[in-house]
C-alpha cells in the first residue's frame, strides 16, 4: 500500500492537523526586507534649481526648516507649516548662490556664492549677521562645527572662519586639493573634516594641522559625496563620480580602506541613517535614481526613482526618518526611507497565540 | 535670468550629445542597411530628419535590435569608454565579411569635470550630421555590389576595464583581406567627435 504524499489541498484524506491556509503560511518564507514607498510623500516645485554637480543648494535644519538655493535666492520652507519665505535675493550683484548650510542649532544659515563670498543670516530675525570674504571662486561646499564655518571653493582651498563678529579666532587655511573642493562633512565628534574634490581626492583634516592627516586616492573621479557614520567611529564612506561609480568606505581611525561597491552610475550625494545600519545613496545618468544600502552587507533594500535629472542635492530631516533630494528638474522630492515606524508595527499573524479568541 | 555663473538653458549635456550620436548612427545605419541592399526595399519607410529624407527599417527586429544597441551604447559614451561601432556586413553562406562601417568616437573639451556641456548649436551640429548623412547615401556609386545574401552586426570597441553586460559577446575584429577605406565628413558635438569610415573588399 503506497503512502504516497497528499498534496496539501482540502482533501478528507490529509494527514496534517493544520489547514490549507495555515500550512501556506508557515511555507512563506520570512519577509525580512520592510517596505519602503517607491513615491515621494510630497513633491516641491524648485524653479531655477541648478544642474550643476558641485553645488549643494539644499539642506535641512534641526529645526525642521528646509533652505533651498534657487538662482541667486534663498528660500526657507518650514516643514511644520510649509510656509515659504525668501531669505536673500542675490541678483541686484550678478550673483548666484552655490550652497547652503544650517549652523548645528539651526538658528544661522551661511549661504555660499559664486563670486566667492559667504553671508551667514540670523532666521530667527531674518537678517544677515555676517559677510566672510576671502574665496576667489564659487563656493560649492559648506560645513558647520559650532561657531567655525568651513567652506570649500573652486579656487581650491578650504577656509575655517568664525562667523561671530568680533572673531576671536583667526582664519584657518587648508591647503590640499588641486582642483574644486565640492564635498565637505565633519565627524559626528567634530574632531575631523573630511573633504572630496574634484581632483579625485578624499581628504581628512584635524584641528591642529593645516595639512591633511589623511589622504585617500582610490576614487577616479570628483568626490562630493561624503558621509560620516554615526555609529561606528572613524567610519567615513565616500562616492565618485561618472568616471568611478564607487562607494567606498574608510576606517579613518587606521587610514585602511574597508569596501567598495561599484554602483553602476555617478555617486553625487551620501547619508546614513540615524535609526539603522544603512546608507542611503542619490545618483545622475542613466537612472537619476536613489539608493538605500544594508551595511555592512552593501544590498540594495530599495530603488527610488522620479526625477528626470541627477539627483543632486540631498539632505536628511532631523527626526532622520525622511530624505529631501532635489534635482535640474527643478523639483524637490521627499521619501520616507528611514521610517522608525516598521519595528514598531507588529504583523498580526494568525499564529500568533495573544491576539485573537481561538 | 541668466548671467554669467549660470550654464544658458540651450547648452548640450554630456547626455544630450551621447543622444544625438545614438541618433545620428539610428539614421546612419538605416540607411546603410538600404542603400546596401541587406534588406528588401519594400520594408523601409521614409522619414524626414536633419533636413533630409531618410529610409527607415519597419522591421521589428531590427528596430528592437537597434533600440536595445543603441541604449547600451548611449551610457558607454557617457562613460566615455566607448572607442567605436562597427557595422559589420557579412556574406551569409561564406561567412566572409563584405564591408564594415566604423563609427569613430573621440572625447572632446573639458574631460575632467562632472558636468560637461558644451555651447555648439544643435543646428550646425545637425547640419554637419546632414552632409555625412548625404556622403553615406552617395557611396552607393563607389561601393562593389553585394551580390550575395548578407547579414549585419554590430560591434562595440570599448576601453578594457568595461563590464560587458549580459547580452553581449566578445567578438574577433571584422578584418577584411585586400581592404580599400573611404573616410567620410566627420561631425562634433564639442563633446563627443564622429568619424565615418567605410572598408570595403577592393576588386581591383
Amino acid at each position: 500500500n503506497d503512502r504516497t504524499p497528499v498534496k496539501s489541498q482540502n482533501s478528507p484524506y490529509s494527514l496534517s492537523p493544520l489547514s490549507t491556509s495555515s500550512q501556506r503560511l508557515l511555507r512563506s518564507p520570512h519577509k525580512a526586507t520592510r517596505k519602503i514607498s517607491r513615491i515621494p510623500f510630497k513633491v516641491l516645485d524648485a524653479p531655477e534649481l541648478q544642474d550643476d554637480f558641485y553645488l549643494n543648494l539644499v539642506d535641512w535644519s534641526v529645526q525642521n526648516v528646509l533652505s533651498v538655493g534657487l538662482g541667486s535666492c534663498v528660500y526657507l520652507w518650514s516643514a511644520c507649516t510649509s510656509q515659504v519665505t525668501r531669505l536673500c535675493d542675490l541678483s541686484t550683484d550678478g550673483n548666484v548662490v552655490t550652497s547652503v548650510a544650517w549652523s548645528e542649532r539651526g538658528h544661522l544659515v551661511a549661504v555660499g556664492t559664486h563670486s566667492g563670498y559667504v553671508t551667514v543670516w540670523d532666521v530667527t530675525v531674518n537678517k544677515q549677521v555676517n559677510k566672510l570674504q576671502g574665496h576667489t571662486a564659487r563656493v560649492g561646499a559648506l560645513a558647520w562645527n559650532g561657531d567655525v564655518l568651513s567652506s570649500g571653493s573652486r579656487d581650491r582651498l578650504i577656509l575655517q572662519r568664525d562667523t561671530r563678529t568680533p572673531s576671536n579666532v583667526s582664519e584657518r587655511r587648508l591647503v590640499g586639493h588641486r582642483q574644486e573642493v565640492c564635498g565637505l562633512k565633519w565627524s559626528p565628534d567634530n574632531q575631523y573634516l573630511a573633504s572630496g574634490g574634484n581632483d579625485n581626492r578624499l581628504y581628512v583634516w584635524n584641528m591642529q594641522s593645516l595639512s591633511p592627516v589623511q589622504t585617500y586616492t582610490d576614487h577616479m573621479a570628483a568626490v562630493k559625496a561624503i558621509a560620516w557614520s554615526p555609529h561606528h567611529h572613524g567610519l567615513l564612506a565616500s562616492g565618485g563620480g561618472t568616471a568611478d561609480r564607487c562607494i567606498r568606505f574608510w576606517n579613518t581611525l587606521t587610514g585602511q580602506p574597508m569596501q567598495c561597491v561599484d554602483t553602476g552610475s555617478q555617486v553625487c550625494n551620501l547619508a546614513w541613517s540615524k535609526h539603522s545600519s544603512e546608507l542611503v545613496s542619490t545618483h545622475g545618468y542613466s537612472q537619476n535614481q536613489i539608493l538605500v544600502w544594508k551595511y555592512p552587507s552593501l544590498t540594495q533594500v530599495a530603488k527610488l526613482t522620479g526625477h528626470s535629472y541627477r539627483v543632486l542635492y540631498l539632505a536628511l530631516s532631523p527626526d532622520g526618518e525622511a530624505i529631501v533630494t532635489g534635482a535640474g528638474d527643478e523639483t524637490l522630492r521627499f521619501w520616507n526611507v528611514f521610517s522608525k515606524a516598521r519595528s514598531q508595527k507588529e504583523i498580526r499573524s494568525v499564529l500568533s497565540l495573544y491576539t485573537g479568541i481561538r | 535670468m541668466t548671467t554669467a555663473a549660470q550654464k544658458s538653458k540651450s547648452a548640450i549635456t554630456l547626455k544630450g550629445s551621447a543622444q544625438i550620436v545614438c541618433d545620428y548612427l539610428n539614421y546612419g545605419i538605416n540607411s546603410i542597411l538600404f542603400q546596401r541592399g541587406l534588406y528588401p526595399p519594400e520594408s523601409f519607410k521614409s522619414e524626414e530628419n536633419y533636413g533630409l529624407t531618410i529610409l527607415m527599417s519597419t522591421d521589428n527586429k531590427i528596430k528592437e535590435f537597434l533600440s536595445t544597441t543603441l541604449e547600451q551604447l548611449k551610457g558607454w559614451l557617457v562613460d566615455r569608454s566607448v572607442n567605436k561601432v562597427a557595422l559589420v556586413i557579412t556574406n551569409v553562406k561564406t561567412l566572409e565579411v563584405m564591408e564594415r562601417w566604423d563609427f569613430l568616437v573621440e572625447y572632446e573639451g573639458d574631460s575632467k569635470t562632472e558636468d560637461q556641456t558644451s555651447e555648439k548649436p544643435l543646428k550646425q551640429i545637425k547640419n554637419e550630421i546632414r552632409d555625412v548623412l548625404k556622403q553615406i547615401a552617395c557611396s552607393v556609386a563607389y561601393l562593389p555590389l553585394l551580390d550575395c545574401l548578407c547579414s549585419f552586426d554590430i560591434q562595440i570597441y570599448t576601453k578594457k576595464d568595461v563590464d560587458l553586460p549580459s547580452e553581449w559577446t566578445e567578438a574577433e575584429p571584422a578584418n577584411i583581406k585586400d581592404a580599400q577605406s573611404v573616410r567620410m565628413r566627420s561631425f562634433s558635438t564639442n563633446i563627443h567627435k564622429m568619424d565615418t569610415v567605410v572598408t570595403y573588399k577592393n576588386y581591383n
